[in-house]
């Protein structure tokens, strides 16, 4: 019986010590470089933006730009060709039916 | 504002949430600048003890800071900053590890979510550089322990006991009341010596 409490307590003493571990655990600093880098983020994320030429922005705008003209002219011209083959065979039918 | 800002900011002041939108909105630069200066070191803490490991923590710790300044828009002053960014802080620890974990496959790293039951007899790749040389040992099947914990115990044990967040900072971290939490760590600290009797009987010889 005595051993068993002897046993229990030492189980609890180890215990305690475990979970003490945590009161002890100090936040470690932050390494000089790492907080530099963290600091320089702002910096590189726009470099990396800047990376791609203005010139090429813009290039690219226009191209999308010219890509909606021409869709638009075409489908414009579509319309229209569509719309005289359609009274191209109004006035033929007519035709055809007087006949 | 900016001036205003940038003395707040050199003389260590503490920005409420709505101050903080405001200047983020008027000085981007400068507002990732109070969050560097403020929140880096409780950062790199967390790291630490999310990934147990000083190498590892130190990427993970840059790439929280960026994924802040490019989701600095977002914050809309909902939740606290703290809040906030352990959130994120969260979040890219579980992703990272995730990506450590497929790249490697070792079997040795610690997934954050995992239950496990109990101890296992493995050893962990432990570099914590907080805990003293004399209680790695010990430090060592703590932080087994906790892991073997239910997950949302696991957490409140982590944020109250090892990272010194109160139950108020915790409560919002983890979106539940004080006493909520109050019980989540009382059943915790519970568990927590059933694991580790459990550990100490099953290695007393």
């Amino acid at each position: 019986m005595t051993t068993k409490g002897t046993d229990m307590n030492k189980e609890q003493h180890w215990i305690d010590e475990v979970t003490a571990v945590s009161e002890r655990i100090k936040t470690p600093q932050i390494p000089a470089h790492v907080l530099e880098r963290i600091q320089a983020i702002p910096s590189s994320i726009k470099s990396k933006i800047d990376l791609v030429p203005k010139r090429t922005i813009w290039l690219v705008a226009a191209s999308i730009a010219a890509l909606i003209a021409v869709n638009i002219y075409v489908s414009s011209t579509t319309n229209s060709t569509s719309s005289t083959e359609s009274s191209f065979e109004e006035t033929y039918f007519s035709h055809l039916k007087q006949l | 504002m900016i001036k205003e800002f940038n003395y707040i900011r050199f003389n260590n002041a503490n920005l409420t949430e709505q101050e903080f939108i405001t200047c983020a909105k008027q000085d981007k630069d400068a507002a990732f600048s109070y969050l560097t200066s403020t929140y880096a070191q409780k950062i790199y803490g967390s790291c630490i003890q999310l990934l147990r490991n000083s190498e590892d923590a130190e990427d993970l710790v840059q790439e929280v800071f960026v994924s802040i300044y490019l989701s600095l828009d977002s914050f809309g002053g909902k939740s606290k900053l703290s809040t906030w960014i352990y959130a994120i802080t969260h979040n890219k620890a579980k992703e990272f590890l995730r990506n450590k974990t497929r790249l490697k496959r070792s079997g040795t790293l610690t997934i954050l979510d995992e239950h496990a039951e109990g101890i296992s007899s493995h050893t962990i790749n432990f570099n914590h550089p907080g805990v003293q040389l004399e209680d790695k040992e010990r430090a060592a099947v703590l932080f087994e322990a906790i892991d073997s914990l239910a997950e949302n115990q696991a957490r409140a044990y982590r944020l109250a006991k090892i990272e010194g967040y109160s139950y108020a900072e915790i409560g919002e971290i983890m979106e539940l009341s004080v006493s909520s939490i109050e019980s989540l760590l009382f059943r915790a600290n519970k568990c927590l010596r059933e694991i580790l009797a459990d550990f100490y009987q099953k290695n007393k010889s």
